[in-house]
């Protein structure tokens, strides 16, 4: 495969198949296209990878078609804000339409900057994820659309606009990680702004209007510092409108006031407190949405942002105050979700946090903490992406996201519950992958030594003890098993449903055994590649930091011991099942229930711990989101000094 | 290799000796201090043997797994620990142990097991961030996370970590099921009949979870030794004199509520690591 052809497929093609899928009406030939534009990605991602990077420079008609393109969609959404008479959307999008035609009109125009395209290896990991990760979850909502359509008993469908913006997101976000035009980059960024805002928006009720329309003030918040950046780096050197300059030569303090605008833009889009707000709101799209914005595409794109300048950013004010943004949304958002009995939500506040850890990693700047980021951003989009599936798969079978409702679930769907067990397992606990990151953000944390350094890593100790607790909780609901099973047979599940959560569950734990060698061959050359020096070494069975190691497959050896082997070789013989003890007030009859007032059976209820007394959601939203608020003056504050 | 081969299989063999032992004389000195004249000292090995042998009775297969797997998982984090490894991961090892027993107790729905299972996920709440704040403390004291780095670091850690050491204490304290922080099992039957999280094991699964308790006290009991870890001797005195100190604590005090737990654990006990690290981090520059 060509460098020509990569490009287009994983650019153009999702863009060409989106209009495809929004022209064609007929269900088999949209679905076959969406098949066929996933197989095409995936493949076309894994060429990638093994032909390396390189960079490119299309024809010069490719910048004008951008910029008409930009004026669209910011006119567009200009065009919303007028409708809904929303006065921040109007203000920030004139915020930006205002500055964008200036810089066009006056240097713009003869502006060119080479390459447009850069490909190094941590794009090439983001496309990876975007590629995968993303039409999997293409291919889930397939049937999910499917089944929500037939639920909600709509006349008329809405899937063509659905998969217009669907498949259109992934094409964008493989071109965001690809730009080194910074107006590319620009360009993009809106583009996801746009898919998010419609994508959040489908079911048209009045509360997904209402969050699409906060998404959208949001996330034109970052875009509005991503056009000042744009502009003041341009003023400083025109050169800088270039990634691969602004990485290459940090010209010291001045740059700090461009970087950190990006950096709020990274924010917005990666939902840090105080934008958390959206990305929860978001929460009343399809699940498909919840699935592809979570796992690989927008909140990923902030990430992405902030992980990539910041070798430009290491060792100043703002690497600490992105640290501790990080560090403070992970903290917030593990002690709200001890709360949460929507499993949705509780997913969204992981992200948060997870999303958290990774910024904190770039913020402590360390080669150890960039490897630790790069590790937790690959384990994450997967792990994520399979339980936004499984949830969803979930409520189309039980109408529900409570997890109180979930109970039981286990002798229903015992295929889907285990699988969902997996994805909850490979979260948090050791030797999944997402843990060998944390570890790598821990101990990177502890060899920098500073106060900001001692704030975060309090932050981090006790999020962490929230985050077990809220996901054992889960967990515990999920594997309940009622004491007098049901001789039914349990519900079969559709083969679009089984086959991208079967894919991730193989992907998340193969990843997890091997991770050593996808360390060496895939996490490596892209720290080297953004410039910092190796810290964490590979064993044979271990990886290595200067004063610590994580054992790898020896571990999971262990873990097939604890878990997996008596799960297989167990045999419980008929007789030995007893019912549970209650005390002695067992109605006569019935195993599943108390004997109460005048011989009344009052069946057995059990239930999770939810500390409601204790935190409350509400409260503490407006606290972290004030808290937030000043961090980000205070952060503002010490770079125009 | 053939050293740490040697090392693992002996410390698999040796910590539910010493374990049972100690168990064995904390229901002596028990009886002692509440004027009884108690069991003998080898009669918790005496009740595993006999649990061993008991009728299997349980309500599902899914429990036993989790008794397998907090069992196998205690064992991994032993290992991890006495082979000189990195210390975090131990106590990573160490969750997942914890979770396991949860997650036993929760897959039955029994409203005894229920309740234990929820408060025994409040206790890890409570000392989890304490462990892990100490593992940070002794880092920034030795340098390393590694335990045989640590060990051969010379002198000893208490002089730097007084005030982990006190949390260590702590956490001894609610890992080991004693008053007042036993809220979701209590160690001693005479508090309870009915013991939270492990109410629906019988027989041989009881028997394995009383086993890992043993070795989870006696891994405990060498994190509080690491800190005086040379000569070897006075770190042993040290987790005894410990243990000691753990027992009369247990008889003074009536249990509390689990309000009480976390906000004691997250003021004070973790208040405690969080001005050591201060400390050092002053003494420092």
């Amino acid at each position: 495969m060509t460098q020509q052809t990569m490009l287009t497929i994983l650019i153009l093609m999702p863009i060409f198949c989106g209009i495809l899928c929004y022209l064609i009406r007929e269900k088999t030939f949209r679905s076959l296209i969406i098949l066929f534009n996933a197989l095409l990605l995936i493949i076309a991602s894994v060429f990638l990878l093994k032909n390396g990077g390189f960079e490119f420079t299309p024809s010069e008609s490719w910048n004008k078609a951008i910029t008409i393109c930009d004026f669209a969609i910011l006119l567009y959404f200009l065009f919303i804000g007028l409708r809904t008479g929303h006065v921040a959307i109007i203000v920030l999008s004139l915020l930006q339409i205002g500055p964008l035609a200036y810089f066009e009109y006056t240097q713009g125009h003869s502006l060119s900057v080479t390459p447009s395209i850069m490909i190094d290896q941590t794009a090439i990991i983001m496309c990876l994820i975007i590629s995968i990760v993303g039409s999997l979850t293409a291919i889930y909502a397939v049937q999910y659309m499917k089944d929500h359509e037939e639920h909600l008993k709509l006349s008329k469908s809405r899937q063509p606009v659905f998969f217009f913006f669907f498949i259109l997101f992934l094409g964008a976000m493989n071109g965001l990680v690809f730009s080194n035009n910074l107006l590319w980059l620009y360009f993009f960024w809106e583009v996801t702004t746009l898919c998010c805002y419609q994508l959040i928006r489908h079911d048209l009720n009045t509360e997904s209007k209402a969050n699409a329309i906060r998404a959208l003030w949001m996330n034109l918040v970052g875009g509005v510092g991503f056009i000042f950046a744009i502009i003041f780096l341009f003023n400083i050197d025109p050169n800088l409108l270039s990634v691969k300059e602004i990485i290459k030569n940090p010209s010291g303090a001045a740059i700090l006031i461009p970087l950190s605008l990006l950096c709020l833009a990274g924010f917005t889009k990666s939902a840090q407190v105080p934008f958390q707000n959206w990305l929860l709101g978001a929460m009343v799209a399809p699940t498909p949405v919840s699935a592809l914005l979570h796992s690989s595409t927008m909140v990923k794109a902030g990430v992405y942002l902030i992980l990539r300048f910041a070798p430009a950013f290491q060792g100043t004010a703002l690497s600490k105050m992105v640290m501790l943004v990080g560090a403070f949304s992970f903290v917030v958002t593990a002690i709200i979700a001890l709360t949460q009995d929507n499993a949705k939500r509780l997913l969204a506040y992981s992200t948060i946090g997870n999303l958290g850890l990774i910024i904190m990693c770039a913020g402590i700047n360390t080669p150890l903490s960039i490897t630790a980021a790069l590790i937790l951003l690959v384990f994450h989009a997967i792990s994520k992406g399979l339980l936004f599936m499984c949830v969803g798969t979930i409520e189309t079978f039980i109408h529900s996201r409570e997890i109180e409702r979930m109970a039981e679930l286990i002798t229903r769907l015992p295929l889907l519950t285990n699988i969902t067990v997996i994805g909850i397992f490979t979260m948090f606990l050791a030797p999944f992958g997402l843990l060998v990151g944390k570890w790598a953000a821990t101990e990177g944390l502890m060899s920098v030594k500073s106060t900001s350094a001692f704030i975060a890593v309090i932050m981090l100790v006790l999020g962490s003890a929230a985050t077990t607790v809220f996901w054992t909780k889960y967990l515990g609901r999920l594997i309940n098993k009622p004491i007098a099973p049901k001789e039914s047979a349990p519900t079969p599940l559709a083969f679009l449903y089984k086959f991208p959560l079967i894919s991730l569950v193989i992907l998340a734990i193969s990843l997890s055994v091997l991770v050593i060698p996808f360390y060496n061959a895939i996490i490596i050359p892209a720290v080297k590649q953004l410039n910092y020096d190796l810290i964490l070494t590979a064993g044979s069975a271990s990886l290595f930091t200067e004063f610590g190691s994580f054992a790898t497959w020896p571990l999971f050896i262990l873990f097939g011991f604890a878990l997996v082997l008596p799960l297989l070789l167990l045999k419980a013989p008929k007789e030995s099942v007893v019912p549970v003890y209650m005390c002695g007030e067992n109605a006569p009859g019935d195993d599943c229930a108390f004997c109460t007032m005048a011989d009344k059976n009052e069946p057995l209820q059990t239930g999770g711990l939810y500390f409601m007394d204790i935190i409350c959601e509400s409260t503490m939203e407006k606290v972290c989101t004030s808290i937030g608020v000043f961090i980000l003056v205070a952060l503002f504050w010490i770079i125009l000094r | 290799m053939t050293n740490q081969i040697l090392i693992a299989i002996a410390s698999i063999l040796a910590v539910p000796i010493i374990g049972g032992l100690l168990r064995g004389f904390d229901r002596k000195m028990t009886a002692r201090m509440q004027s009884r004249i108690g069991p003998p000292i080898l009669q918790p090995f005496y009740d595993v043997i006999k649990l061993w042998n008991k009728e299997k009775n349980i309500t599902h297969k899914n429990q036993l797994i989790w008794a397998y797997g907090y069992f196998g998982f205690i064992i991994t984090s032993i290992l991890v620990f006495a082979l000189g490894r990195d210390i975090l991961m131990m106590l990573f090892v160490l969750v997942l142990a914890g979770v396991c027993l949860v997650l036993g107790a929760l897959s039955i729905k029994s409203p005894y097991s229920h309740l234990g299972g929820n408060r025994e996920l409040i206790q890890m709440l409570a000392y989890e961030p304490m462990l892990f704040l100490i593992a940070l403390a002794v880092f920034l004291s030795t340098g390393s996370f590694n335990v045989n780095v640590i060990i051969a670091s010379g002198t000893p850690l208490i002089y730097s970590l007084p005030l982990a050491f006190i949390a260590m204490v702590i956490v001894m304290v609610i890992k080991m099921r004693k008053s007042p922080f036993d809220i979701s099992l209590s160690h001693h039957a005479h508090q309870e009949i009915v013991r939270g999280p492990v109410t629906e094991f019988s027989g041989k699964y009881l028997a394995l979870i009383e086993l890992a308790e043993w070795y989870e006290m006696v891994l405990l009991l060498a994190i509080l030794a690491m800190f005086w870890a040379m000569p070897f001797w006075a770190g042993i005195i040290l987790a005894l004199a410990v243990y000691f100190i753990v027992l009369i604590i247990d008889n003074v005090f009536a249990r509390l509520t689990w309000p009480i737990l976390l906000k004691f654990t997250w003021t004070f006990g973790i208040g405690l690591v969080i001005l050591n690290i201060l400390g050092i981090y002053l003494l420092r520059k």
